[in-house]
């Protein structure tokens, strides 16, 4: 469902000079199925998840995101997609049902399945109580749930979680964590970016380190224990990491 | 272009629930207007009400024949002066705003017809003192002419003799206007501040706003175009523009309709705007709107944070500010009739207003001025959603 091939960015910075941010990702990503990506802050994970959700354009390489290319078909990727992440935020002055019918609307949907799909997702995310409340009123909690029903409003096949739980409580993140695994039960196809570990244990098929904008590894958590001698996740990823830079 | 009319309702209506734009933008201009017109015929009343003031006489008896002549004009309030003051100390203390002086001997030369003189004193520092003494020398030159026609008559002259010709003014028939040269010189300036002003108060949030806050990534995965959010929120941005031009303009209206005792003197014709000059205001204001919706939305989306939109913004109202402020006072220079004036932006358009409320539309002038205004208002529109449309819109935050 996910195809990404050798996809590279590079920026210009004044002091920096040419920034690698992503330099030459490959994976591909299944149905039902949540691939993490594990990095450092600044390792390249959001930039990898922006140029998938085409909000920018790769300096080389190529992706296809739901069967669409992410250079040649933008519009049918991105509205094949949800994502999520910790600095997603909501319209101060909308209420949350306002909120999540807007997401709707940009998505074509309209009418009675606008109402219907948002009238389900209020149920199912316990919104119902503070829906027609503004979202200025909110905690960030319950702004947490809209971000999440605004996500998935348009029944995306693909999803794109980037570090969700950021800054959120327990009982918050919790919420999220199960969300993301009835979404994978659902039959999606799911890429979940953070820098927990915890979080990867619990939810992740199949794993990615990233490291300098490089894939530094690759593969189940099982895996990557045998690959690294490890058996803490925090330490597979510090042997991964190191075993990387000492071969730069 | 699908989806930019979603955008546009999403923004009008988080703009109805800020209390701050619907003060600043929609409410403000028609607040402020109405104050400044109140203001306006305060001012224009009090310097009509400066012909009948108060003149103190310096030695009143030595010139008692020209105060008597002078007294009997009711612009002019002659009093003596109070002992132990004398003239210039009396204007300086504000005793009066000017002070006829007459010197000793001047009676006995009157009476003898030697041609004597006497001095209106005024500080040619204050405006009401300046117009007391002209108010003063007018009159003042009535009645010496008056008197001149009466020694001649008492010598069983013609006087038509003595007058080599004759002056009357003869004004031309012109349209009426809407409203009096105060409020000419002013509402242009003002409807055109409006234009620009107007968006103030959202084209910070607008852009770089939701980048702050994080919600313009969030937009931008959406399978909306780029131009067509960003076309949403220029629409929106003009809206609130146009908005605040016609707040401005219904400030005049009510106050015209009002017709209060104190701004009488600024609405002496009525409300008398002919078809053109409505279709000069529109053709005029429109594009304008757009032109600034354009420019604004551009620093929303180019700046990083809300802070670096007002800062920005600082500057681009003196590069405003400065042809609109011209735009008052161009009625009094030789400029209101150079053709080059319709190819200065503001500028033009507000000449073109001033002309459509004096009912004297200059067509050339207009569509020169409306076709500089689209030519800038689809640069304005092109160059924001392109802006738009590139990658630095999300990275530069």
């Amino acid at each position: 469902m996910i195809e990404v091939r050798d996809l590279t960015k590079h920026f210009s910075d004044s002091k920096r000079g040419v920034v690698r941010a992503v330099d030459g990702v490959s994976f591909s990503c299944r149905p039902g199925e949540v691939f993490g990506l594990l990095g450092a802050n600044g390792a390249g994970k959001t930039t990898l998840l922006r140029m998938l959700s085409t909000v920018l354009l790769p300096t080389s390489g190529g992706a296809t995101v739901a069967g669409f290319d992410i250079a040649e078909h933008p519009e049918r990727v991105r509205a094949s997609i949800g994502f999520l992440s910790s600095t997603t935020a909501v319209y101060a002055r909308l209420t949350a049902r306002e909120m999540i019918h807007y997401a709707g609307r940009l998505y074509g949907l309209s009418g009675s399945e606008l109402r219907d799909r948002a009238g389900e997702l209020i149920r199912k995310l316990g919104i119902g109580d503070f829906q027609d409340r503004l979202c200025d009123k909110l905690s960030t909690g319950q702004k947490q749930r809209v971000s999440l029903a605004r996500t998935v409003l348009h029944d995306p096949p693909v999803l794109f979680f980037d570090e969700p739980t950021a800054g959120l409580d327990v009982l918050a993140s919790q919420t999220i964590m199960e969300f993301i695994e009835e979404r994978r039960a659902d039959g999606k196809t799911i890429v979940f970016s953070t820098h927990i570990m915890s979080e990867v244990e619990r939810l992740c098929d199949e794993i990615c380190v990233i490291h300098n904008g490089k894939v530094a590894a690759i593969g189940t958590l099982d895996q990557l224990r045998e690959a690294s001698g490890e058996e803490k996740l925090e330490r597979v990823f510090l042997a991964i990491v190191q075993t990387q830079e000492s071969a730069a | 272009m699908r989806g930019w009319l979603t955008v546009l309702k999403k923004e009008i209506r988080e703009f109805t629930r800020d209390r701050r734009l619907l003060t600043s933008a929609l409410l403000g201009p028609v607040f402020l207007e109405v104050l400044l017109i109140a203001l306006f015929g305060y001012l224009e009343r009090s310097f009509s009400e400066a012909k009948s003031q108060k003149i103190l006489v310096e030695n009143a008896d030595e010139g008692a024949a020209v105060v008597a002549l002078l007294s009997a004009n009711p612009a002019l309030d002659i009093q003596p002066l109070p002992g132990g003051m004398d003239a210039e100390q009396a204007v300086r203390r504000k005793e009066a705003r000017a002070v006829l002086s007459f010197p000793k001997g001047f009676a006995q030369m009157h009476e003898q017809r030697k041609n004597p003189e006497f001095f209106i004193v005024f500080d040619p520092s204050e405006t009401t003192s300046e117009i007391a003494s002209r108010a003063v020398a007018e009159v003042a030159e009535h009645a010496r002419t008056e008197s001149v026609k009466q020694r001649i008559r008492e010598r069983g002259l013609d006087v038509a003799a003595f007058e080599p010709f004759r002056v009357a003014k003869r004004p031309i028939e012109v349209e009426k206007a809407f409203g009096g040269e105060w409020l000419i010189g002013f509402l242009p300036y003002l409807i055109v501040i409006w234009a620009f002003y107007g968006g103030f108060s959202i084209v910070a949030d607008l852009v770089a706003g939701e980048k702050e806050r994080g919600s313009l990534e969030t937009l931008l995965i959406t399978p909306i175009s780029r131009s067509a959010i960003a076309f949403g929120k220029f629409m929106a941005l003009a809206l609130v523009s146009f908005m605040s031009c016609v707040s401005a303009i219904s400030g005049v209206v009510i106050m015209g309709v009002l017709n209060l005792p104190l701004t009488q003197n600024l609405f002496k014709s009525g409300f008398n705007l002919s078809f053109l000059s409505f279709v000069a205001l529109v053709f005029t204001i429109l594009p304008l709107v757009i032109f600034f919706a354009g420019l604004l939305l551009s620093v929303s989306t180019y700046a990083r944070n809300q802070r670096e939109v007002q800062g920005y913004l600082s500057l681009l109202s003196f590069v405003v500010l400065v042809p609109a402020i011209f735009s008052q006072f161009i009625g009094y220079t030789d400029f209101a009739s150079s053709r080059w004036v319709s190819l200065v932006p503001v500028l033009n358009t507000a000449t073109v207003i001033r002309e459509a409320l004096l009912n004297k539309v200059d067509v050339t002038n207009l569509l020169i001025t409306s076709g500089v205004g689209i030519f800038l208002a689809a640069v304005g529109l092109f160059g924001s959603i392109r802006l738009f449309n590139r990658e630095s819109v999300l990275l530069r935050s």
